[in-house]
């Protein structure tokens, strides 16, 4: 066994498709992420996301060696060989499987070893990477298992782009109990990026995606020793992967949303109700205080001028918030504490400035500046949308039309404002920013 | 005997390939010739377990081939060579003839030796680490035939084994089929009266899936004494046994 591995190792198909996921890793997203702030959960989860590429390469690869013996006209040949078909088979599989799993390994090691030198926060995070391995060798095994049912030249193209639009469905999943289905897919994220910077781990979904992909395996392997002529054997261990498959997907579908964000499964659930993790925020800024999880350290000399370019023409008006704390990424809104302190979600930034997923929470702590705490954009009057956006524009960004809705005179009367000299804009704002944030101002 | 075969028939559908056949073959080598669609291949793939008889009865070493028991021992005694090898065009000779030789369950500590002897007694040593992609027709036909003996099969099965051989290669193939057939059973199809003439001990005629003549080549050549159509006296005996068949 241990030679016949040895040759199909040397000779597998998939050995040809190193170069080509050598090629998918560097220009993968996770490239330019190595750059960025370093969190052991999040390069945990990039590198589970991964499959979405390797895992169709995989199955590709695993259905065109399976298809090998019909492609050179080797079956009549290898049919009268004593040695068990099954036996055979899964040795060639098992060769595909191991290519797959080093195309997944050796990266994955070196994005680790480059995190061990930059990481800000946390531990790698297991389960997540196991799950991606899981899931790469399942996919490896799927395509081969595929391969043998269907032998056909268009089967590993067809394989491939299959497996690429389900994970790509999975990866989409999002809320409601029948999407949550599709959170088994391991292109989606198997724990959420708050729980691993201010939440406890919550392994439910990844445990879950574990057995999905053992269970596909399982399948895949059931199929191959039963196409083999091992219908029995065959028959019990592919019924045993579609029925892990199967309880994975019920349990995952009694799931809800968690405090973190993660899906938590009730019967899995052993660590209960979630409690922020106890830390001790970092702080910086002059007009305003901007406070952020030390985990992202190193981007609060950017948020914090930023916050507070956005924030300065409120310098020493009344009402101002005397501190922005960067908040989990679940918050789905700016929120204003009594006690003067504005909540902020995640803000993302690209070299010295913020990225531009960050409008959103730009444009919405500048309209928090100005009006009722807990309002949204929709609920902004004209008035405060007004001053928003001059706030927004004097930082040197554009307010998103999206984002807070504007109209002509909205738009005319922010250039009024930028439009007056700084004392009397001073003045005004002064005079009128307790007004804007009732609601009863006019238009400046 | 070594092959034991009594009313063997094989059909596809309506068409019947192999007609009831009778074979009783101990060691030595026999040729099979036959035209093309006489029946040739089917019976040796009958003969070789990779397709079942759709009747009669089939011992093969002592084993019986429907059998599950005994399938497993005779095709670890078993070396067959199709009409087409298929083969992996990645693999080197010595890959491919390990390959087989693993697959046919040689025990490991004999499978290194067994593969060099192989390659060496078809000539193919000095192109061991070549790919068989980088081989000529030839070559990959004398690879066919080292995997069909890496295991020294008792039974060997050659389905037009010098094809694509060229006139030097084809002798000392011949000699290797006469040493093999010392102490095992060579069963030859070919179109090659010559190589029948050359290597085999007792031939047999097939004609629409029956054996319509079975004896030694001298005793084929016999028959086609006063026959007009051949170059040989081989090739005029076929000839006649083929007309006289036919008639």
């Amino acid at each position: 066994m241990t030679r016949l591995l040895r040759i199909e190792l040397r000779r597998n198909a998939s050995l040809v498709l190193l170069p080509v996921i050598a090629v998918l890793w560097l220009i993968w997203p996770i490239g330019p992420h190595l750059t960025q702030i370093a969190l052991w959960g999040s390069r945990s989860m990039d590198i589970q996301g991964t499959v979405i590429a390797l895992g169709p390469f995989a199955a590709g690869a695993g259905a065109w060696t399976a298809y090998r013996e019909h492609r050179h006209g080797a079956c009549d040949l290898l049919a009268t060989t004593p040695r068990a078909a099954a036996t055979r088979g899964l040795t060639t599989l098992a060769a595909s499987a191991v290519w797959a799993a080093l195309g997944y390994v050796a990266p994955a090691v070196v994005i680790l070893v480059i995190t061990s030198q930059q990481a800000t926060w946390g531990h790698p995070l297991v389960l997540p990477l196991l799950d991606g391995l899981l899931a790469v060798t399942a996919s490896s095994a799927l395509g081969f298992a595929c391969g043998r049912l269907v032998p056909g030249r268009f089967t590993a193209p067809l394989v491939a782009v299959g497996l690429l639009g389900l994970l790509t469905l999975g990866a989409e999943a999002k809320t409601g109990h029948v999407a949550f289905v599709g959170a088994l897919s391991p292109a989606y994220p198997s724990v959420s990026l708050d729980a691993s910077v201010f939440f406890p781990v919550q392994p439910d979904l990844a445990v879950l995606q574990c057995a999905g992909a053992i269970g596909v395996t399982g399948a895949a392997l059931g199929a191959t020793v039963w196409h083999a002529g091992a219908r029995r054997i065959g028959l019990a261990v592919a019924t045993t992967g579609v029925v892990l498959v199967g309880a994975a997907a019920v349990l995952v579908s009694s799931g809800h949303r968690g405090a973190d964000n993660a899906i938590m499964v009730p019967a899995l659930d052993s660590v209960g109700v979630r409690q922020p993790l106890p830390y001790t925020p970092v702080c910086g800024g002059t007009l305003l205080r901007v406070c952020v999880h030390p985990a992202y350290e190193v981007k609060l000399a950017v948020l914090a001028s930023a916050l507070n370019r956005l924030a300065a023409p409120l310098a020493d008006t009344p009402g101002l918030p005397h501190e922005i704390d960067e908040g989990p990424i679940y918050l789905s809104q700016v929120t204003t504490t009594h006690s003067g302190v504005l909540e902020i979600p995640p803000v993302f930034i690209q070299g010295d400035t913020l990225g531009p997923e960050s409008t959103p929470v730009n444009d919405t702590t500048a309209l928090a500046f100005v009006d009722a705490p807990g309002e949204g954009p929709a609920q902004a009057d004209d008035a405060q949308r007004a001053v928003a956006l001059y706030l927004i524009q004097q930082a040197g960004a554009d307010a998103g039309p999206e984002f807070i809705p504007t109209s002509p005179a909205i738009r005319a009367a922010a250039a009024r404002l930028a439009a007056r000299s700084p004392a009397a804009r001073h003045t005004w704002l002064a005079t009128h920013i307790v007004a804007v944030r009732a609601g009863t101002a006019d238009l400046p | 005997m070594n092959v034991e075969a009594a009313g063997l028939t094989r059909r596809f559908g309506r068409a019947i390939a192999v007609d009831a056949i009778d074979l009783n073959l101990g060691p030595g080598v026999y040729g099979l010739l036959g035209p093309n669609g006489a029946g040739k291949t089917t019976l040796l793939r009958m003969l070789a377990t990779a397709i079942r008889p759709t009747a009669g009865t089939l011992r093969l070493l002592g084993h019986d081939p429907t059998d599950r028991a005994g399938r497993r021992p005779l095709r670890q005694r078993l070396g067959y060579l199709p009409q087409e090898l298929g083969y992996y065009p990645n693999f080197t000779v010595f890959e491919f003839v390990e390959y087989f030789a693993l697959l046919r369950e040689i025990p490991p500590a004999r499978v290194r030796s067994a593969v060099v002897a192989a390659i060496e007694r078809t000539g193919l040593g000095e192109r061991a680490r070549s790919k068989l992609k980088s081989l000529s027709g030839g070559m990959v036909r004398r690879v066919g035939i080292a995997q069909a003996i890496v295991n020294d099969p008792g039974l060997l099965l050659l389905d037009e084994p010098t094809a694509g051989l060229d006139p030097e290669q084809r002798v000392g193939f011949r000699a290797l089929l006469r040493d093999i057939g010392v102490s095992s059973t060579v069963l030859v199809s070919t179109h090659l009266v010559e190589d029948v003439g050359a290597a085999c001990d007792r031939v047999g005629l097939m004609l629409d899936g029956k054996i319509v003549f079975q004896g030694t080549p001298d005793e084929l050549s016999a028959r086609g004494q006063d026959h007009p159509v051949g170059d040989a006296p081989l090739e005029r005996g076929y000839a006649a046994v083929l007309a006289a068949a036919r008639s």
